[in-house]
């Protein structure tokens, strides 16, 4: 017994029989089903002509556009921006690395992108990226420097021998070839070497010369000597006296017959010369002499 | 073993194939789904050069699945830029012309009802739809079209009759 249903989809299907098909047309639907599918014939879809398209499409094909493996241009194209893009944001900010540099004798001091001040010592050499500073606060420091910092980010100063990060506000480092020093004045900063970091408050003093072991001290001032125009030594080698020496008077100091790793300890002022040398060769019982630019130390 | 690889859709020979067993296929489908306002015979066209320029990554057994399924998110594309509505076949073969002037215009409405009827059933009932009744396909070959069940096909041939039967009734 076949349903009505199931003779509709064989009817739809065109697997009546001819016994079947007589049950289907007295059907009450059939004449309707019947007069639709006429009807929709003339809807039907214009006549595809596969050879004339397949002419098309090969056409097509070999305009140089649609050529095989073609490289795609679109992906090139968006590479070649990108990457011009990368390039000029590289520029930007590498021509935006900005430095301030002070002769011998010199002492220079500036005011950075956030409002925090610096002030370099005698030839010294400050890099940063004013671009980048905002995000960013990072120098690169060769020589010596006193840091006011504003609040903010993270402000950290690069030498070769380490980093210092500050957590605080004031502070000075002092960079030679083999000497390191950080003074903390006012709040705290953190002192990174290649092998430890050290937090420093306000009156400490990190001091690292001849790669010998850290060494920790207070101190009372409030800020760097050379601000005031003096440098101040505490029990230091007399050849890095001399050396501070030639760089804030831009002299040439030669010695003869001294024991350059005596120790000195006083100040000297960077403003008059004379009175620096008496400073430091009364004490220590030298003499000195001046030709030009040369100052020859001896034995008294 | 394997001293032959087997032939991609690069080759021209099968991509000819392709196109021989598919195009007319798909252009059926996209004209009864989108109607005539979409160009079928273009969205072919690309869909074909589409294949070509992937043809090292579809091999000819995904072919056909490729076509479709870029034939018919161009023709989204396309539909997104105009609002089409419907509009079969304007070219009306004259078969009445025997016919007494009240049955041709009896035709003539039933004509008109049954396009707004076809137009408005979903796009799903009537590719089935039209595909069954004007293209004579089984509901198996249409499933197989579709990648679809013979029983989904048949839902929506049926629901097709029932919406259009009412509304023709109901005009």
């Amino acid at each position: 017994m076949t349903t009505n249903e199931d003779l509709l989809r064989k009817w739809m299907d065109n697997e009546l029989v001819a016994s079947e098909l007589e049950v289907f047309n007295s059907l009450e639907d059939a004449a309707f089903l019947k007069k639709i599918s006429i009807e929709v014939q003339s809807f039907k879809a214009p006549e595809y002509d596969s050879v004339l398209e397949y002419e098309k499409l090969k056409n097509t094909l070999k305009s140089p556009l649609n050529l095989v493996g073609r490289p795609n241009f679109r992906a090139f194209w968006s590479y070649a921006a990108a990457l011009l893009i990368g390039l000029g944001l590289f520029f930007t900010v590498s021509s935006s690395n900005t430095s301030l540099t002070s002769e011998k004798a010199e002492i220079k001091s500036q005011r950075l992108p956030d409002n925090s001040k610096v002030t370099i010592n005698a030839a010294s050499t400050l890099t940063y990226n004013s671009l980048l500073w905002r995000f960013d606060r990072r120098l690169k420091l060769e020589g010596e420097a006193y840091f006011e910092v504003v609040k903010g980010s993270d402000f950290s100063v690069k030498t070769p021998l380490g980093t210092v990060t500050v957590v605080g506000t004031k502070f000075k480092i002092k960079h030679r070839s083999d000497y390191f020093e950080v003074v903390c004045y006012e709040g705290a900063v953190s002192v990174s070497t290649t092998k430890e970091t050290y937090l420093l408050q306000k009156g400490d003093r990190f001091l690292r010369a001849n790669n010998q072991k850290v060494e920790r001290s207070n101190i009372n001032e409030t800020d760097p000597y050379w601000l005031q125009k003096s440098s101040v030594f505490i029990a230091a080698p007399i050849k890095r006296v001399l050396n501070e020496l030639e760089r804030q008077y831009a002299v040439k100091i030669q010695t003869n017959g001294i024991d350059t790793s005596s120790l000195f300890t006083g100040r000297f002022t960077h403003d008059n010369l004379e009175m620096a040398l008496q400073s430091i060769t009364l004490p220590m019982g030298y003499i000195y002499s001046i030709i030009a630019n040369s100052i020859i130390l001896s034995v008294e | 073993m394997n001293s032959t690889p087997p032939k991609t859709s690069c080759d021209e020979a099968v991509f000819s194939n392709l196109f021989e067993s598919h195009s007319k296929g798909l252009f059926n489908y996209l004209y009864y789904k989108y109607g005539a306002n979409l160009n079928p015979d273009d969205r072919v066209q690309e869909a074909f050069v589409k294949l070509w320029q992937n043809c090292g990554k579809v091999p000819p057994k995904n072919a056909k699945g490729f076509l479709y399924k870029v034939a018919n998110n161009n023709s989204l594309n396309e539909l997104a830029h105009l609002k089409v509505v419907h509009k079969y076949a304007p070219s009306r073969s004259k078969y009445t012309t025997n016919e007494d002037p009240q049955f041709e215009m009896e035709t003539q409405e039933f004509s008109q009802k049954l396009e707004k009827s076809i137009a408005n059933l979903t796009e799903s009932q009537r590719v089935a739809f039209l595909l069954n009744r004007i293209e004579g396909k089984k509901h198996r070959e249409i499933a197989e079209l579709l990648g679809i069940s013979t029983k989904t096909v048949e839902k929506r041939i049926y629901g097709a009759l029932k919406k259009l039967r009412n509304e023709i009734k109901e005009l």
